[in-house]
């Protein structure tokens, strides 16, 4: 299946835990990572910014999987073309 | 009310407000300040001192699956840490819900290599739901209310907490407020808009050839009594997963047994006849579907899971209800009409006709050698313990013959390795459900290489006085694997001979009754003097040595290509 190039973000706690488990996942399912970006916000909250090569129904899989990692609240993705 | 309490017993006030009546452990250096408090309050929480840490943590797995509760177990840093590794990828894969606390070098010196010092949280991240690292005692009420909060809601899994030697020896102000302590986190469940339960309803009520495939989901929401209702309302049949035996009795005329790959053969022929499949609490395992181009071809889909991610992640959903099962089905039963299918239900009557014939009777019925067949052993424990018992199995022959042979009549009976398929699991997990249920009868099930993997539980189940039975099915070989060397590698038998212990003398040196049996003429008394012995018991029981378990599907096959048996003369 053709692979497409994507933004990912999430939003959640800020952690070094959080970001390991995202990192994990796509480390688990063979993802390449080409841009990580992990920021501390207000309130203990945490940015997390990942831009990603895979096929669409994959990612939307991923996606799903990211949401259900605790401490995670949000998840959101685009193409970049 | 506030209380002025050391971390470590602040760890187990935390743990008795949680409900928690039984920690599965093994003590060490960094864990001592618990123990030490665990023995002030033996009266209020009952340690059981495993061999092994991933005997407790298999240990809990049996206590919260027979349960329904959160297990617990508890380990010191280091290897005792890292002896969870296993036990916690095996409740991650079938989703058992507990919380493995281990402690951990003084916060100052983590990262320094200091003396039993591992990584811990770093080491399970992929396999947990979830896992906190307590570094001051302050933290200690809110981890462990998250950990139970976390473990067991929405699709339940395992939990580890690591909590560092300062944070037990430090003082903190105790107080419990649940509510507060979950504020943050506590999610309402999600439950489907009402035009998909309608939906659902009218694809089921227009169906020719339902079937409903009930997984663990059933049995983890508490959802028996609504799978039996819609079944019953609409005479829709039912088969389970591996891992949803006895959500549902064997006896209900709607079961038509167990699909997957060694599954029965009318519920995998009728997941390719079926035009409605309603997957309840299932994830579609590669060991359900084989070949997944070739699955439920005719079938639309209704997938019922608690976990969105599963949806359409190994089978398309033609209909994703994303919520509690328990929740879901009870929406759907009022409006199921009451339709006969009674040629549906003959066609699962035929293949379970030839199945008995191919398969059951030939498989279950002594053949003149005296040599005895694990399918007669569960046949005949079976008819004995009336569906009533707990039956916990290891992994292999064992497990799938039980799987196919055994009944269930009673919820939450059947406690196994799913996901994970770990050899090992079958004695500490029957150890937990023992713990967990003392008034039931607790059977494992075992094979002879899987035994070996922990056996050194029979001190515990001798220590802790634990009245389980142990059935040992000692083929001297590594059953299951020969099965595939014979069947798809020309029966080239590379390491899977078992030369074995005197297992009669070990079981005599845990000072637990046993008994061998290997003529096929005193199987029957074998069991009832196991069944009738008031304490631990270990049967051994000498089965032919090169037995087969059928049908089966081989791996990635699809369901059509079911194997009823070999050529030669297993037959
Ligand atoms: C820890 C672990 N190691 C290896 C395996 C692979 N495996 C699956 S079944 C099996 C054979 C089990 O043999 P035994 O316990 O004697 O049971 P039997 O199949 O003979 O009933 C093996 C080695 C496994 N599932 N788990």
């Amino acid at each position: 299946m053709e692979k497409k190039n994507f933004t990912v973000t999430a939003v959640g706690k800020y952690g070094l835990e959080i970001l390991n488990r995202i990192s994990g996942l796509y480390l688990q399912k063979n993802i390449p990572v080409s841009s990580l970006l992990f920021t501390r916000g207000e309130n203990g909250t945490g940015s997390y910014r990942l831009e990603v090569e895979a096929p669409e129904n994959t990612m939307a899989r991923t996606i799903l999987q990211m949401k259900n990692i605790v401490d995670i609240k949000d998840v959101n993705y685009y193409t970049n073309k | 009310m506030k209380k002025r309490v050391k971390g470590s017993e602040a760890v187990l006030l935390a743990l008795m407000q949680e409900g928690c009546d039984t920690i599965f452990g093994y003590p060490g250096g960094t864990i001592i300040p618990i123990y030490d408090d665990l023995y002030r309050y033996a009266d209020k929480i009952k340690h059981i001192l495993v061999r092994h840490e991933q005997g407790a943590v298999h240990a809990a797995e049996g206590y919260a699956r027979s349960t329904g509760k959160t297990g617990v177990c508890m380990a010191t840093s280091g290897p005792g840490a890292t002896n969870f590794v296993t036990g916690i990828a095996d409740a991650k894969l079938d989703s058992t819900p507990i919380v493995c606390i281990s402690a951990q070098v003084n916060a100052e010196k983590l990262g320094t290599d200091f003396f039993q010092e591992a990584d811990i949280i770093g080491i399970t991240l992929p396999i947990t739901k979830w896992s906190h690292q307590i570094t001051s005692a302050s933290e200690i009420c809110e981890t462990i209310a998250k950990a139970f909060y976390i473990a067991r809601s929405g699709k339940p899994g395992p939990v580890v907490i690591s909590i560092t030697k300062n944070a037990e020896t430090e003082l903190t102000d105790f107080e419990y407020d649940k509510k507060e302590l979950l504020k943050e986190i506590i999610k309402e469940p999600a439950m489907p808009d009402e035009r998909l339960i309608n939906k659902a309803a009218f694809l089921i009520n227009n169906a020719e050839k339902p079937l409903i495939i009930a997984g663990q989901g059933i049995i983890l929401s508490g959802a028996e009594k609504e799978l039996a209702e819609i079944s019953g309302k609409g005479n829709i049949p039912v088969a389970t997963t591996l891992m949803g035996l006895s959500a549902i009795p064997t006896s209900n005329p709607m079961f038509v047994g167990r699909v997957g790959m060694h599954g029965n053969l009318a519920p995998n022929a009728m997941t390719q006849e079926a035009d409605v499949i309603i997957a309840a609490g299932m994830r579609f395992s590669d060991r359900v579907t084989g070949n997944i181009k070739g699955y439920a071809p005719r079938a639309k889909i209704i997938h019922i899971e608690i976990d969105p991610s599963e949806i359409d992640k190994n089978v398309r959903a033609y209909l994703p209800l994303t919520g509690d099962v328990k929740a879901i089905l009870a929406s759907i039963i009022p409006q199921i009409k009451t339709t006969d299918r009674s040629s549906w239900m003959d066609f699962a009557k035929k293949k379970n006709k030839e199945e008995f014939a191919k398969i059951v009777e030939p498989g279950t019925t002594e053949k003149g050698c005296g040599e005895i067949l694990m399918g007669q052993v569960i046949k005949e424990i079976s008819q004995k313990s009336g569906g009533k018992s707990i039956i916990v199995t290891d992994v292999g022959q064992n497990q799938m013959f039980t799987a196919r042979y055994l009944s269930f009549e009673k919820e939450r009976s059947w406690i196994t390795s799913g996901g994970l398929g770990t050899m090992g699991f079958g004695l500490p997990a029957a150890i937990g459900a023992k713990a967990g249920n003392p008034h039931r009868e607790v059977i494992a099930i075992i094979g002879d290489g899987g035994f070996q993997m922990t056996m050194e539980e029979l001190g515990t189940i001798m220590q802790c006085h634990i009245n389980i039975k142990i059935v040992l099915m000692n083929n001297s070989f590594l059953g299951m694997v020969r099965q595939w060397q014979e069947l798809f590698y020309d029966k080239r038998y590379s390491n899977t001979e078992l030369e074995n212990p005197d297992f009669q003398e070990i079981a005599q040196a845990y000072g637990i009754r046993h008994k061998r049996v290997s003529d096929c003429g005193k199987l029957n008394e074998s069991i009832d003097d196991m069944l009738a012995c008031k304490g631990p018991y270990f049967l051994e029981i000498i089965v032919k040595k090169e037995e087969n378990v059928f049908p089966m599907v081989p791996a990635g096959a699809d369901l059509n290509n079911i194997i009823l048996g070999k050529t030669t003369n297993d037959k």
